[in-house]
This record gives C-alpha cells, structure tokens and sequence, in this order.
C-alpha cells in the first residue's frame, strides 16, 4: 500500500460494510430508526431483518398464527414497528397481547396491560 | 532476589512468531498469541503443511494490512485476553467479570479514532473477541447520539436523494427525541 494511501486512511478510516453492519447489529430498535437517516449504507445496516428479528418473541410465527389479525409485512422491521403501534389479541377467550415498544425495547409483552393499548409509544 | 536466568518466565519457553506489519514493523509473539489471529493461524498452518520438512521456527509472517499502532494494541489486549482465562480456567463468572474490568479501563486509554483503526485490524486479523469488543465500544459510543454525530464519527456523508432524509426524520420523529448533544 503507497504511503499516500496509508495516511489517507489513517486520518479517516473507512470501515467495510461487514464492520459497519457488526456494529449496528449492537445497537437496538430505536437506535435502528434513527440511524436510517444517517446515510443509504447505514440505513441498510439498520434495517437488517436480522437484527429486527431478535427483538421478536422466538417463536413470534407461532404467535401469530394464534391471532385473528392479519398483518402484511415485508421485513422484521415493518412488523416490528407495526406491533408497537398496534398491539394484537392473540388466543381471543383468554386475552393476551402482543407488544412491542420501541422506546422502552421490550421484546414482547404477554400480559394485558391497558397502558399497552396506549398504542404510541410513551415518550420519556 | 534470584536473578533471571534462574526464574524464567513460564511461556518463554513457547514458540515465538514473527508479525510484519504494513509499515515494517516486526513483533515476535508467542504461538498462543499469534494463533488467536485466525488469519495468521491460517497462514501459519498452510505453511506448515508446505513446508513439513523445514522445522525451522523462524516463521515470518506478514501482515500487510495491518499497521505496527493498532496491532500493538491487539496483542497487549490478546495477552491480557489470554492471561485472565487462564487465571480464571474454571470459573466463567469470574472470567467475565475480569474482562469486563479489564475492557473498562482499556476503553479510558483508547480514543474514538482509534477505535475504528483497532476494528479494521482485528476484522483482517479476524480476532473474534477484540472484534465483538471494539464493535460493542463502538456502538456503545454511538448510543443515544446524533445523526450529525455519528456521521462524524464514522467519516460518512448524507448520501439521500432531495428530501428522502426529511423523510426518514419525519417518520421516526420519536427516535430523535431525548438524543444527547454532540
């Protein structure tokens, strides 16, 4: 590598995508939201549907599939963000939602919890 | 107090490999140490298969992507790595506790600049831990922080079309609430 290259990079150097996407993986969904308007590679670092997925119940399909909703999504994202807006009844008799919060980074919340139905977020 | 030759360090005793670096820098590590470079380990194992019959000890290994600053840093991080699980063999609680401690104050010394350097050579090196750590400090860094910030940060530019940034700022409005200040 030329001399010239090596101080340019030292002076500012540029991470590959895959270090990019190491480190945003590290971060959480709210984080995710903000960091899509940082720039187009950050934005798909942020939107990785590996990384909305662990916000996710595990076995988020099954859970679901026990709801009456029906919800259209394109990436972990969308639902994600979908569910913190709209809460859903899963198992309609014995009355358990499906949360998300954004602001608070629950996964999931299993109870019936009236606040939840406050469907925004709650800003701190 | 005994003099050296009749105290030897333990691991002086193990095989040294020898790293150059991009700016002709030349670190004699241990085997322990370097093998925890899975790039070098690679190196080093494609070489010892080419050459079974050599058995010399004298393996150089360049690196000609790493410059001599950051991986100084990464073998004082992979001694000390090392060090605390061998202290710490049988009890894993413990083991993270001492890294922890260890990562805390490694962080005091490290500057943000710095960190972006450390991750591009242990992602060449492909050191798993010094890796998951410096991405973890750097994200952490990042946290609860600007767009503007963390632009800065990491030497990138508004690369949006005319108002799809706007957008995106609209859309998630709330996730720029309560952010710290540069």
């Amino acid at each position: 590598m030329a001399e010239a290259e090596r101080k340019r990079l030292r002076s500012k150097p540029e991470l590959p995508e895959e270090c990019m996407r190491e480190i945003v993986s590290r971060l959480n969904p709210k984080e995710w939201c903000r960091g899509c308007a940082v720039s187009q590679k950050f934005r798909e670092a942020c939107e990785s549907d590996e990384n909305w997925v662990r916000f996710l119940p595990p076995d988020w399909l099954a859970i679901l599939s026990r709801s009456s909703a029906h919800l259209h999504f394109t990436s972990f994202k969308q639902l994600y963000l979908h569910l913190s807006d709209n809460p859903i009844l899963i198992d309609a008799n014995s009355m358990v939602i499906l949360f998300c919060s954004v602001m608070f980074l629950e996964i999931s919340c299993w109870l019936l919890d009236w606040l939840c139905l406050a469907s925004k977020p709650l800003l701190v | 107090m005994s003099n050296q030759s009749e105290s030897p360090n333990p691991t002086s005793s193990s095989n040294k490999i020898t790293l150059k670096t991009s700016d002709n820098e030349v670190f004699e590590v241990e085997e322990a140490v370097a093998m925890k470079f899975c790039t070098v380990k690679q190196y080093f194992d494609d070489e010892n298969n080419n050459n079974v019959t050599s058995g010399t000890s004298t393996t150089l290994i360049p690196l000609p992507n790493v410059e001599s600053h950051p991986l100084a840093i990464l073998i004082t991080y992979c001694k000390k790595h090392l060090e605390i699980k061998a202290n710490n063999a049988d009890n894993k609680k413990e083991m993270e506790i001492d890294m922890e401690h260890y990562e805390r104050e490694f962080l005091k010394n490290v500057m943000p600049q710095e960190l972006t350097e450390l991750i591009l050579a242990a992602n060449y090196l492909n050191f798993k831990e010094a890796l998951d750590f410096f991405c973890r400090a750097v994200a952490s860094a990042i946290q609860n922080k600007s767009v503007e910030y963390v632009r800065k940060f990491f030497g990138l530019e508004s690369d949006f079309k005319p108002g799809e940034e706007e957008k995106l700022r609209e859309e998630f409005a709330w996730s720029f609430e309560g952010v710290d200040e540069d």
